[in-house]
């Protein structure tokens, strides 16, 4: 599946990126006040039209491209994956019976610290800090999930999950990991979103089948918001390393030593002492792979724009930046989840990996996968092509 | 903001277009359908308008809060392997003409830390509720710590005779009591220490792990909890075979009553 950049069908009428009609109203009034500033025209006034008219330009370019469409397959992915992701963890906690270790307070042989003076969350505000109380929150936060899974009352759901879960990591914030803090920054989009109207119990019973109909059109920047999410994760884990380890200084030694951390290694693996520079490499490797991060959306951007000159856009698309990028991504991460016992950090990031996808791809890439399953499957999964083609950003 | 059918917005290619869409305006442009009439235009318009405003906003918040670094303390700069980061970094600058002792530089770096901290603090304390309620941040800060002195925990138990068994170590196949609770990673968060030291529910932890035992073997009389400290040698590198022992918890069975 290529990837296709955050270039989406806009919200105007007749393929015009504009808000509706009366940005494209607004789109030429604004062509006419650049042809009315001439080129290095003289002039004081001439000049703060053409500032003026810049910033006008720049401003109606960031409302069209906030109000762009798209069909909501690729945010249906990530509400499916991110609500299986938590089901699958609370799931865990409840067949290891650890809800009331995890969440009562000390008193009653938990691990957290809310006493009665101090309760430390609103649930425990409300009804008073007890098992009992935290085992009625952990079970609205999993049917919450679930509900969200399977696309029923999406955005009730999304945002009762969002909610519980900050709970929880307030009864325990020793136990609230970032995975869960980013996988509730996802919940905040995705309570937004339109991520429930396909492939959900809401679609069925809006429009009576499961999926969503291909031409079918939902704001589009709660994928763009998720990409930036994912930019801002890895930029700021990858700025974060300056550590000896993470360089060259210290022999780029840091996945040596967490692969060899008791605590976290899923297997000895004292063996890597003779595949250290392959370690190193790693190291390496995932020091590039996040700082790169800042520049995936211009690679998508690039991409979605491939018919345009330039020599930085073609050097990109040229180079695969952005499919080696997710590869790579996707690789780290699967590699974390047989090597090191982190739960559902690695499933929980690539989780939110379908919002780097245009919905036409993911659609194509289904239609593909569905083929030897006969054209009703295909159909389900979009038609042949997918939904409405996307077309390049202004 | 509800989905929307092509029917409703006009001029998108339908189910099953197969053709990449044409440039906006450009030859072979979808026909547009009739324009909404001038209200709900400006309507839209506005709607657009501050969506973008909003988004504006919270992309701005959010990039504050992005900051990544920490505030920096005197203490911890003062860690050996802190120690060590600043003399590189002293070292680095020197070669570019900008000489700091590390001391130096470790009384620039809590100062300065400490302001851009307290100025992202300030930016952010009028979005605070909305960070409180949601507990949502940006600071990503994923396998920090990779150094070569880690621990590795200890569970323990005594029997009536005063020996202890090794009940519990992370890669021991033959000590792997509770290890599917124990390894669970919010269940680890709690015994796995950080840099710092131990964390707030260690001692409950301790506790928990006591009475799980106790519950299980009655011939269990007291249960201790503690962290190995180890060096993990580079290849090539010396091993340090000394190790040390800390943050140590003992959990005697309590005496029934009469």
């Amino acid at each position: 599946m290529s990837a296709e950049g955050p270039a989406s069908a806009p919200a105007g009428g007749g393929g015009s990126a504009a808000v509706g009609g009366a940005a494209s109203a607004g789109d030429k009034a604004s062509a006419g006040g650049s042809a009315a500033t001439p080129a290095g025209g003289g002039g004081r006034g001439t000049a703060r039209r053409g500032v003026f008219g810049g910033a006008r330009r720049a401003a109606r370019a960031w409302v069209s491209f906030w109000d762009r469409r798209e069909h909501p397959a690729s945010l249906a992915l990530v509400r499916i994956f991110v609500a299986a992701t938590i089901a699958a963890d609370y799931a865990q906690v409840a067949a290891l019976g650890l809800v009331g270790v995890l969440w009562a307070p000390a008193a009653e042989g938990g691990l957290s610290a809310a006493r009665p003076g101090a309760p430390l969350c609103q649930a425990f505000a409300w009804f008073g800090p007890s098992a009992a109380t935290a085992r009625a929150v952990f079970g609205v936060a999993l049917a919450s999930a679930l509900c969200l899974g399977v696309g029923l009352f999406s955005r009730a759901s999304a945002l009762v999950l969002l909610l519980a879960s900050a709970q929880l990591g307030h009864i325990l914030p020793d136990g609230d990991r970032g995975i869960d803090t980013l996988l509730r920054n996802a919940l905040v989009v995705l309570c937004l979103s339109p991520a429930g109207e396909t492939w959900s119990v809401d679609a069925r019973r809006r429009r009576g089948a499961w999926s969503a109909p291909a031409g079918l059109l939902a704001p589009a920047w709660p994928r763009y918001l998720l990409v930036a999410q994912l930019v801002v994760l890895y930029f700021s884990a990858g700025a974060q390393k300056l550590s000896s380890p993470w360089s060259a200084a210290g022999g780029y030694s840091a996945l040596y030593y967490l692969l060899n951390h008791p605590h976290y290694a899923t297997f000895d693996f004292r063996w890597t002492g003779r595949v250290y520079p392959l370690t190193q490499f790693g190291t390496f490797m995932t020091l590039l792979f996040e700082q790169s991060a800042p520049l995936v959306p211009l690679a998508l951007y690039y991409r979605a724009t491939r018919e345009r000159p330039g020599r930085l856009r073609r050097l990109f698309n040229r180079s695969r930046f952005f499919a080696a990028w997710v590869f790579t991504g996707a690789a780290f991460h699967l590699l974390l989840a047989v090597t090191m016992n982190l739960g559902i950090f690695p499933w929980g990031v690539l989780a939110l990996y379908p919002a780097l996808f245009a919905p036409r791809e993911i659609m194509a890439f289904l239609s593909r996968a569905r083929r030897p399953l006969g054209p009703r499957a295909r159909a389900d999964a979009g038609g042949p092509a997918g939904p409405a083609a996307s077309t390049p950003l202004t | 903001m509800s989905a929307e059918s092509p029917e409703g917005r006009g001029g998108e290619p339908g189910p099953g277009a197969s053709s990449p869409a044409p440039a906006p305006g450009g030859p072979g442009a979808p026909a547009a359908a009739p324009e909404p009439r001038g209200q709900a235009r400006r309507r839209r318009l506005r709607v657009a308008r501050l969506r973008a405003a909003l988004i504006a906003l919270a992309l701005l918040v959010q990039g504050v809060a992005a900051y990544p670094f920490p505030p920096l303390t005197t203490e911890r700069l003062a860690r050996p392997d802190r120690q060590r980061e600043l003399a590189r970094w002293s070292e680095r600058l020197g070669r570019v003409g900008l000489r700091r002792s590390p001391d130096e530089l470790a009384a620039l770096a809590v100062a300065w830390s400490g302001r851009l901290d307290g100025a992202r603090a300030r930016a952010l304390a009028p979005f605070q509720p909305y960070f409180d309620v949601t507990r949502t941040d940006q600071r990503w800060g994923l396998f920090l710590e990779a150094h070569a002195h880690r621990y590795r925990m200890h569970v323990e138990s005594q029997d009536a005779s005063g020996a202890w068994t090794l009940r519990y170590r992370p890669l021991d196949p033959a000590a792997r009591e509770l290890a599917s609770q124990l390894e669970y990673r919010r269940m680890r968060a709690a015994w796995n220490p950080r840099s710092q030291g131990t964390r707030e529910p260690y001692k409950p932890f301790v506790s928990w792990v006591a009475n799980a035992l106790f519950a299980r073997e009655p011939g269990v009389r007291a249960v201790r909890v503690r962290m190995e400290r180890f060096h993990i040698p580079r290849p090539g590198e010396a091993p340090d075979p000394e190790t040390s022992w800390h943050f140590e918890e003992l959990r005697r069975r309590p005496r029934r009553g009469p």
